[in-house]
């Protein structure tokens, strides 16, 4: 079963179109990335699927059925929306308890996540005196506290120090391990590059791409390999008669495309020629992702640009 | 339902701003209950407007009660907005109806049960310090429960007022200011206008209402409560219709 499909989802501010006939599907078991520069619109849809704002058109569902019509939705679906959203001089205790209540879920289970996000020794403290980071693991507490088969985390390590990175990279995993649903929103691509499995990229509020990880680095960007070869301008001959396109990067610097690193190898020996290095370019999620979003950056720098 | 009234019900209870918002309004209701009694022991307070009516007089502090009251009622939705815990709650409640009565009934029970405390509190103590001025009157003497039973009514509606418009206006100085013109503003003003204003308008609201529901003479009248009752299930309808459109 698909776990969130979204339907011509479109969502409009006055004159700004925030979310555009937005479709796609978050496949159950896997993490899905959900990944778009600033403002493309990726907590507008988040929002929509939680059910908090009202499409302008289109559908939003949750294992089938429309967040609104979940009886104990905490159950079904755990959200990690914005760290903030919780009463600063509740107890993080409190907090979740009320949570849990209006869920009919166990007031036992409030200690066991606070034990899973590492907040116990803190539970009675009110939430005023939280860093970000340990905002940030309460609010994985209170989406963890129904059990739910599906999550959604909008940019979950925003703000957290490279501890708090790991912590939350390692955790989604073991939530996938455990055949879980994870949705996750960035704006950065690098973080998906481990994490996630497939993605679905936006910009402008428009789909760009929604595929697997190894699929988006692949069509993104062409296979490049650079080589290092004393008589550059032989090998640059050869390798062109032979059909793969060369560039020259310095006088001993070839980065050629169309050509497997094997091949550019056999024949530099067939050719006689020296190499000092032949080096297969992992293509670059980052570098995809802007090829692809260039086009659907809302606010592009001059630079950029170019 | 019931599991999303549990949920506020944790919530109001959870909060140190419940306990001290009512606990200051007990301490007003009270406390002016003992000093006007006493006031007018020692000659200090005058009865002016000729009738003593000697259970009024005890319940006068109750009315500044209801300042308290209707803040506890903006509060548990204003707070929600200013903090943005109303996006964590409406995830674990999506039926916003259902949030909304929640909060309503949960308020209402805490209102109810502390402002019937307090005006009880407030009348018994009155009647002890006028009993030494031998004009005291008792729970059995006509009018006096059903003023007392009256004034809890009067702040449970303002709390409940409160919480409506915390959720119409979702700004808490914006639904303090409005909950407190409709209550308090509309008793005190009221003078300032021509007596046909005051007549067809400012007898309906809400202020001038509580004051002829908490007397003892005349007796109040059954629309006197119905009104009343009409502003609270009013604004509670219109905040349901517009919690349901809005976005969160």
């Amino acid at each position: 079963m698909t776990m969130i499909e979204v339907n011509g989802l479109t969502k409009r501010y006055g004159n700004t179109l925030a979310v555009d006939r937005l479709s796609f599907r978050v496949e159950p078991g896997v993490i899905t990335g959900f990944v778009g520069p600033n403002g493309a619109g990726k907590s507008t849809t988040m929002r929509m699927v939680l059910g908090l704002d009202r499409p302008t058109a289109g559908t939003a569902t949750v294992a089938g059925r429309p967040y609104h019509r979940l009886e104990r939705p905490l159950r079904q679906v755990g959200a990690l929306l914005d760290a903030s959203a919780v009463h600063p001089r509740r107890s993080a205790y409190d907090h979740l308890l009320a949570l849990a209540r209006s869920n009919g879920i166990a007031r036992s289970r409030v200690g066991e996540v606070l034990d899973r996000v590492g907040l116990a020794g803190v539970a009675g403290r009110r939430v005023r005196a939280f860093s970000l980071g340990m905002r940030q693991r309460l609010g994985i507490a209170a989406a963890l506290l129904g059990d739910p088969p599906i999550l959604l985390f909008d940019e979950p390590i925003n703000g957290l120090d490279p501890e708090g990175i790991a912590w939350i990279r390692s955790l989604m995993q073991g939530l996938a391990a455990e055949g879980r649903t994870v949705f996750l929103s960035s704006h950065l691509m690098s973080e998906m590059e481990d994490t996630a499995d497939r993605l679905v990229v936006i910009g402008r509020g428009r789909l760009v791409a929604e595929t697997s990880v190894a699929e988006f680095v692949a069509s993104g960007s062409r296979a490049e390999v650079r080589v290092v070869a004393p008589q550059a301008g032989a090998l640059a001959d050869a390798l062109t008669r032979s059909g793969a396109d060369v560039a020259r990067h310095d006088a001993q610097v070839l980065m050629v495309s169309g050509m497997p690193a094997a091949q550019i190898g056999d024949l530099a020996a067939q050719n006689g020629l020296t190499l000092h290095e032949l080096t297969p370019q992992r293509a670059r999620l980052e570098a995809a992702f802007m090829q692809l979003t260039q086009d659907s950056v809302e606010y592009a720098g001059e630079a950029e640009r170019s | 339902m019931n599991h999303a009234l549990a949920a506020e019900w944790t919530k109001l209870r959870s909060l140190r701003s419940t306990y001290w918002l009512l606990l200051v309004g007990a301490a007003v209701a009270v406390g002016l209950a003992v000093l006007i009694t006493v006031g007018l022991g020692s000659g200090k307070v005058e009865v002016t407007d000729g009738t003593f009516d000697a259970a009024g007089i005890s319940l006068f502090g109750v009315w500044f009660g209801q300042i308290t009251f209707a803040v506890v009622g903006v509060l548990t939705m204003t707070s929600e907005y200013a903090t943005g815990s109303i996006r964590t709650t409406l995830a674990a409640v999506p039926q916003r109806g259902r949030l909304l009565g929640a909060k309503l009934i949960a308020v209402g029970l805490i209102a109810l049960g502390i402002g019937l405390t307090i005006s009880l509190a407030a009348f018994l103590l009155g009647q002890a310090v006028l009993a030494g001025q031998h004009r005291a009157v008792g729970l059995g003497d006509p009018g006096s429960a059903r003023a007392v039973l009256s004034a809890g009514g009067y702040l449970t509606a303002m709390a409940l007022l409160g919480v409506a418009l915390g959720a119409l206006l979702r700004n808490t100085l914006a639904a303090v200011l409005t909950v407190l013109g409709l209550g308090l503003g509309s008793s005190l003003l009221g003078g300032l206008f021509p007596a046909w204003v005051r007549h067809h308008v400012f007898n309906y609201l809400p202020g001038p209402l509580g004051n002829r529901i908490t007397a003892t003479d005349p007796a109040p009248a059954v629309v006197d409560y119905v009104v009343l009752g009409a502003w609270v299930a009013g604004l509670a309808l219109l905040a349901l219709v517009v919690i349901r459109r809005r976005d969160a």
